[in-house]
């Protein structure tokens, strides 16, 4: 099988203008990662791999190396230096990130929330909310709160909005941090039957997971991130 | 994706202007005002292109040049340098090589502006309905019957209650009055809006139902839009790449998310942190 996304010696490191200090977040992270694979951040509290996936994804803006995708059109597009445009018409169609935080409006009704990023895509409205249906159901969120707004809910319930969204979007790579944090076992559980049922459909992903039995469950490669040490102050 | 705005090194410098504004303004010199003529340079070259379908955010503190900037693109203020091109049905108008009668022909009916103060995007003297009207009449459409059809199905759109639409937007509230606004800009089915901070000084529940209406219109019609804004919940909701400005001058531009999350400027890293 082809790779789809292969990462190069990618680091990352922030410049506090206020401080005139510059901050490494991480360096040196190679890997190959192929249809289907799931790799696997691991490393102390702060060693910089949300950082890491944050740079995958643009979110922050890489400091070194190359981020290789291969798009479904068979292009090869380095995400760390890709034009925006080509970032955000691949985010919208090929690449999923799913946070630990959930920014939306208070008008939106769950199922909106959820469904959204396909009717983004075009996907006609009905089929759009069948999708998220089935995943707002496979993930236990109670269909009374469908209608009302997850601007109201606890963390907890709003993480598994998150992730139905991410999910009912789909991709070919999905970026995961986090995402059984803080649920019960019952929802964690969920969470990774359906992360399994998403790499069976040759979804490549890479996540960070707090548990170690998660990650020895899901993942098909470890990837070591050490805790860089703080420059001095300049 | 194909650009439908190209604008390329626009600058408006109010005041005499001399050789020097260009070089003794801006973010390195902490200072819009040109010390050797007394000019205020508004905007200093600014380059930047919106694709089909975009949301693109202007953002910066007052008197950053960001409306100034959308103002000269919708023909209420004249650059004094600069271009840009407007890519529209297969044509590219060059907006400042344009006659009056042409800017004006574009300018009501294949863009649209929604001013911060209602009072400058509506003719407060008449109807809510008369104002959509005004512009559908400007676009071309004379019958009475399909005007007002369309005027009603435009108000219910944005949520203005149809039983309102004979009366004056300036019995309205801050939030209603937006809403005509809106309507009015998209009456004629233009292909580029552009908002010049159009949630500011509204109540946050009015800001947010603001926000939600602008972004599933933008979502059915597929509108690209320029949103000039202070505020960054403004951009973090609607826009999917962000510019800041400062002192006229663009400073940086990225991914809305990059740009809120890593910024890289120093004034940006600052804006960015001071966010409540």
């Amino acid at each position: 099988m082809n790779t789809i996304l292969s990462v190069r010696d990618l680091g990352k490191g922030f410049y506090i203008h206020d401080r005139a200090k510059h901050v490494p977040a991480a360096e040196g992270i190679s890997f190959d990662l192929k249809p289907g694979q799931l790799a696997a951040l691991v490393g102390p509290s702060g060693a910089g791999k949300s950082s890491l996936l944050k740079a995958i994804y643009r979110t922050y803006l890489p400091s070194s190396g190359q981020v290789l995708y291969r798009t479904a059109a068979g292009a090869l597009v380095d995400l760390a230096s890709a034009p925006e445009t080509r970032i955000t018409d691949l985010r919208r169609a090929e690449i999923g990130f799913v946070t630990q935080f959930l920014h939306c409006l208070p008008r939106l009704s769950t199922l909106d929330v959820v469904a959204r990023p396909l009717l983004q895509q075009g996907v006609a409205r009905a089929a759009a909310h069948d999708k998220a249906a089935r995943i707002l159901t496979a993930l236990a969120i109670p269909q009374q709160l469908w209608d009302a707004t997850p601007a109201t809910f606890s963390g907890g319930e709003r993480q598994r909005v998150n992730i139905a969204r991410s999910f009912t979007q789909g991709g070919r790579l999905m970026l995961l941090d986090e995402p059984t944090a803080s649920l019960d076992p019952v929802a964690g559980e969920n969470v990774c039957a359906m992360i399994e049922a998403a790499k069976a459909e040759g979804t490549a992903m890479v996540g960070i997971f707090h548990d170690m039995a998660v990650v020895d469950r899901l993942a098909d490669v470890k990837i070591n991130v050490e805790r860089k040490a703080f420059e001095a102050v300049a | 994706m194909k650009p439908i705005l190209d604008v390329d090194n626009l600058t408006r410098i109010h005041g005499p202007g001399c050789p020097a504004c260009l070089d003794v303004t801006g973010p390195a010199h902490d200072t819009n005002l040109c010390r050797h003529c007394g000019s205020v340079v508004a905007v200093a070259d600014a380059s930047l292109r919106l694709h089909k379908g975009e949301v693109l955010g202007i953002m910066g503190e007052s008197g950053s040049g960001k409306s100034s900037l959308v103002k000269m693109l919708y023909f209420d203020d004249k650059p004094t340098s600069g271009r840009a091109t407007f890519h529209d049905e297969g044509q590219a108008h060059e907006l400042f090589s344009l006659n009056d009668a042409q800017q004006l022909r574009l300018r009501d009916t294949r863009m649209g502006m929604v001013y911060q103060n209602p009072s400058l995007g509506l003719n407060f003297d008449i109807s809510a309905g008369g104002n959509i009207a005004e512009r559908l009449l400007m676009s071309d459409e004379l019958s009475y019957r399909v005007i007002r059809e369309k005027a009603t199905a435009l108000l219910a759109r944005t949520e203005v209650p149809p039983a309102r639409m004979d009366e004056l937007p300036r019995n309205f509230s801050g939030g209603m009055q937006q809403r005509v606004q809106i309507a009015r800009a998209l009456s004629t089915g233009a292909p580029l809006l552009l908002l010049d901070e159009v949630t500011t000084g509204l109540d946050l529940s009015v800001q947010a139902r603001i926000l939600d209406l602008i972004m599933e219109l933008q979502e059915v019609t597929g509108v690209s839009m320029l949103v000039v804004t202070h505020d960054l919940g403004v951009v973090r909701h609607l826009t999917t790449r962000t510019i800041v400005m400062k002192h006229g001058r663009i400073i940086e531009s990225g991914l809305t998310d990059q740009i809120l999350e890593d910024p890289q400027a120093a004034y940006t890293q600052q804006l960015v942190s001071s966010a409540l």
